[in-house]
């Protein structure tokens, strides 16, 4: 495996570590306790969206089998990447080698679909029993003519993270720069980690249109694999919300000078910020692009305004625990803000240093940053802080309802878009629908033999999450490579 | 008798499978107070659990060891010690089914040493039984077959059966993983309804049928107790719905001496009769008898609907062995049957062919075969869209409509939903579906008219008398 996807030199967990803590990696999960993706699920993440790929599954039928057509990533168009294909090793194969069985079903899925480019994928069980998943793809490659991409990301070696990470590498090695675009503006960028969770992709597009900024490869989130790989071609690129793929976006830059910057599309100051660095990354601060993304920001500002004013109205005043991760950590939160809701509890997981900072300044005194939480732990706290809803993850969403809390989904399973300027306003719909629908009422009324509503038992709530000392960092999330 | 053959592919295109341990993790679902842990990667639990979850939608109990690519070499028996206590500590099952996985069976780790290990410095803690279900063998319901197989092996036993059967009697009903919860209802009321006192093991209509609790669990709430496993012992008469239930079925029987009936399934009239029939003292309870006539009348008005109708279903081996031999019942033409494994029952299943292959099977042979009707999981949804046919939910993953535990299709009322919503689903079809121009729907007349009238006949018509 790269090395490299420990060391990241661009990633904020390892600044802020000691020479001893970077060597030892990313932290391995307690016994009994550990929860959420593998390495593989992580690579599959990045990489299914990539919508007319085929992608196949070099393993026995769990990986696949449990997986396939379940991400809430979508398409305008192709429908390849929702289906399921995989060698589906027998105990046989398990002896033997799977190589052969490998090879035969990439051609199999080549003379079915004939799709532009097929994604394989290593397995706990497959990278144990030493199939040289390299050679079967050049091999299949070579007969088929069409491109065989090896992706080494089992799942024993990491998280879902560093699987994002090694899906990344798999790009930078075998895809990008492989094919040149038909046509090429001076206003082409890559979003990176923006996966068109229901959608949200199709918000951002016309907002970056009106400054006349074309994305050419989103990765991945509606994406075609000749755009992906002709991604090289871009003039800026932006890492959304995501720490998992800085080392995609450095080695772009590295291989071909494509400067880059972190930011997200969720909230109102979010979205405005990553218009105005993109500007700022491809005219410069002083320019006619810049002052046009100003325009916009403006524009797109007061229209959002207008549409958000009923909601701040009947939002206000509610409470809310936000249990997410990364970026997204203090970028829901100020968007959550846009939208009239007060964070009450927001979680520091997955997320810097300095992202822990700017929850802590976002929240203000009264709020609370805690590490992570079980879903117990989630409900005691939204007891304990009298919150009106829960937001988290898909994993703590039927916890939240047998509490009887309202919830709003606001990880990769969601149904809602959330980004952009269309996103908050969409966030505030959601909200208003998850606090204010009658049901709550209904299941929260006692059974006509109860004497009293039986509500759950507070368990003990988690320890707040001490904040850091400060760190000395270069400037919040202000690496961008490209203003160097 | 039907001809089991191999699907098209050396793969698996739009996989029908499910893995050994997510079949394994179902039986210990549908006990109570009971933790399922997989003994493997991360990523073999958080998947199995998210597929649960999305098919169940409700929160799913389930931990991992969390192997690592370092563990998987050096070993595991320190690590599956620490997440045995941590579980025991914190989540306080009474019974934890842990379940091997591809990883964990490749690698070599020594399971059984490593428990015995644990064991003795830790002789009252949960209930631990261990199933090897290497993922790269069998599917869902072989991994269901053997993590019951291995329950009702070590659960410990309450002293020998009495005499019977007769009213009264605790009667073991070992079932198949193609029962819902409204299944289990029906199937528990029919043994009631006979008098007997049926142990339902596994019981997921305890557990995951979807209910409001006054309080969230961090383990099962609902499902077969242990003090119910250990009252297994005292059964009389062991009862296995489901050929998946069989072999643990049969390690009861041997175990207490009780006696064994087998019922590869329960759907349809002749199914649910067979049971009816063993459980039968004196003349049956009238509800038993007007379920028994409604199913019968059922059939009767389905059979303009079906008869006839071309029919692709898949699924589980005795989930297809139900909806085959109900369809064929009424007269429907099942033109593609897929199974994910082979199992025995297939062969005797009442269609030319099946196939133990993967959905792309499915799509194919129901494309040529003009299939009007796909029966089977969520994922089959696709497959029938493309072909053109209605599509009817059935069997896992259920993810993608609501109350999948609600909708039965066994006992006599449950099979009267099945055979109903496949002649509605039809019906929809049918009158959904474009119809035909008027000038296209008088094409056939013409063209009998011009094969069998003369030339002169037809002159009048074209006014050039």
């Amino acid at each position: 495996m790269n090395p490299d996807v420990f060391s990241e030199p661009a990633c904020g967990h390892n600044a802020g570590k000691s020479a001893k803590q970077r060597k030892a990696g990313c932290p391995a999960p307690k016994p009994g306790g550990a929860a959420g993706g593998c390495a593989f699920d992580g690579a599959m993440i990045t990489l299914v969206p990539i919508t007319d790929a085929a992608h196949v599954v070099h393993g026995p039928i769990a990986c696949a089998g449990n997986s396939w057509d379940g991400r809430g990533s979508l398409s305008s168009g192709p429908d390849l990447y929702r289906r399921g294909f995989t060698s589906d090793l027998s105990e046989q194969d398990v002896v033997l080698g799977g190589e052969q069985k490998l090879y035969d079903t990439v051609l199999d899925v080549v003379r079915r679909h004939r799709p532009p480019a097929v994604f394989v994928y290593s397995t706990c069980v497959t990278a144990s029993i030493g199939d040289d998943l390299d050679a079967v793809c050049s091999a299949a490659a070579e007969h088929t003519g069409v491109p065989v991409v090896p992706v080494h990301a089992p799942g024993f070696v990491g998280s879902k993270n560093l699987g994002n990470k090694l899906a990344g590498q798999a790009l930078l090695e075998h895809v990008v720069g492989t094919v040149e675009p038909d046509l090429t503006t001076p206003y082409d960028v890559n979003l990176l980690g923006e996966y068109n969770i229901a959608g949200e992709l199709w918000d951002v597009e016309p907002v970056l249109a009106r400054l006349g900024i074309r994305v050419l490869a989103s990765i991945s989130g509606d994406a075609r694999y000749r755009d992906v790989a002709a991604a090289h071609r871009a003039r800026a690129s932006m890492v959304v919300c995501s720490k998992a793929l800085l080392s995609l976006a450095r080695g772009l830059e590295e291989r071909y000078g494509i400067g880059w910057f972190e930011g997200s599309f969720y909230g109102i100051a979010a979205t405005g910020d990553a218009l105005r660095r993109f500007a700022d990354l491809l005219e410069g601060p002083a320019s006619a692009l810049r002052a046009r993304a100003e325009q916009v920001i403006a524009e797109e500002e007061a229209a959002v305004a207008v549409a958000l004013a009923p909601y701040r109205e009947r939002l206000r005043g509610l409470r809310a625990v936000l249990y997410t991760g990364g970026n997204k950590s203090w970028s829901v939160v100020s968007a959550l803000q846009d939208v009239g809701v007060e964070v009450v509890a927001s979680s520091g997981k997955k997320t810097t240093a300095d992202g822990v900072d700017r929850i802590g300044e976002l929240l203000g005194d009264g709020g609370r940053v805690f590490a992570d939480a079980s879903a117990p732990e989630l409900l005691a706290m939204v007891h304990e802080l009298k919150a009106d809803l829960l937001i988290a993850g898909g994993r703590n969403q039927y916890t939240a309802l047998k509490g009887r809390v309202p919830f709003l989904d606001i990880n990769q399973e969601r149904h809602h878009a959330y980004a952009g300027y269309t996103g908050v306003v969409e966030l505030a719909r959601r909200v208003a629908l998850a606090v204010e629908n009658p049901v709550w009422d209904q299941v929260r009324a006692p059974a006509p033999w109860a004497p009293a509503p039986a509500l759950p038992e507070p368990a003990a709530p988690p320890e707040p999450l001490a904040l850091p000392e400060p760190l000395a960092l270069p400037e919040p999330l202000a690496v961008a490579g490209g203003a160097r | 008798m039907a001809r089991v053959v191999a699907g098209a592919h050396r793969g698996s295109l739009d996989p029908l499978k499910h893995s050994e341990p997510l079949g394994g993790a179902l039986v210990f679902l549908g006990l109570h107070r009971t933790m399922p842990v997989l003994h493997g990667s991360k990523g073999c639990a958080s998947f199995a659990k998210a597929l649960l979850t999305r098919h169940f939608r409700e929160a799913v109990p389930m931990q991992t060891t969390a192997v690592t690519e370092v563990d998987a070499v050096l070993g595991t028996e320190q690590l599956l010690a620490a997440t045995l206590d941590a579980i025991a500590a914190k989540q306080r099952p009474e019974i934890i089914g842990l379940l091997t996985t591809g990883l964990t069976e490749i690698s070599g780790q020594d399971l059984e040493g490593d428990l015995r290990a644990y064991r003795e410095r830790h002789g009252d803690g949960p209930l631990v039984v261990e199933v090897s279900t290497p993922d790269f063998r069998g599917g869902l319901s072989e991994g269901w077959s053997a993590a019951l197989e291995a329950l009702v092996r070590a659960v410990p036993l309450d002293a020998g059966p009495g005499v019977g059967p007769g009213a009264g009697t605790p009667v073991a009903v070992l079932v198949g993983p193609t029962l819902v919860a409204a299944d289990l209802d029906e199937l528990r009321d029919l043994f009631t309804a006979f008098g007997y006192d049926p142990i339902l093991v596994p019981d997921l209509s305890g557990s995951l049928d979807g209910h409001l609790d006054d309080a969230w669990s961090p383990v099962t709430s609902g499902g077969t107790s242990l003090a119910d496993l250990r009252r297994l012992g005292t059964c009389p008469l062991v009862v296995s719905i489901g050929t998946a239930a069989r072999a643990a079925a049969d390690a009861l029987a041997v175990r207490t001496g009780a006696r064994v009936l087998h019922h590869r399934h329960l759907t349809g009239l002749a199914a649910v009769d067979g049971l009816v029939a063993d459980l039968l003292i004196g003349a049956p309870p009238a509800r038993v008898a007007r379920a028994r006539a409604r199913l019968a009348d059922g059939l009767l008005d389905a059979h303009f609907v079906l008869g006839g109708a071309r029919v692709a279903v898949a699924g589980e081996p005795d989930l297809l062995a139900a909806a085959v031999e109900l369809l064929h019942g009424v007269g429907a033409e099942v033109v593609a049957a897929v199974s994910p494994t082979d199992a025995p029952v297939l062969a005797g299943l009442p269609c030319a062919e099946v196939v133990v292959g993967d959905l792309a099977d499915l799509e194919d042979r129901a494309r040529e075969g003009g299939a009007e009707l796909v029966l089977g999981s969520g994922h089959a949804r696709a497959a029938a869209r493309r072909v053109g046919a209605a599509h009817l939910t059935l069997g896992f993953p259920a993810h993608d409509r609501l109350g999948s535990q609600l909708r039965s299709a066994a006992g006599y009322a449950g099979s009267l939903r099945l055979v109903v919503d496949c002649a509605n689903a039809l019906l929809e079809h049918h009158e959904t579906r474009p119809t035909p121009a008027r000038a296209a729907s008088r094409a056939p007349s013409d063209a009998i008219r011009s094969s069998d009238v003369t030339a002169a006949d037809r002159a009048p018509a074209n006014g050039r008398r």
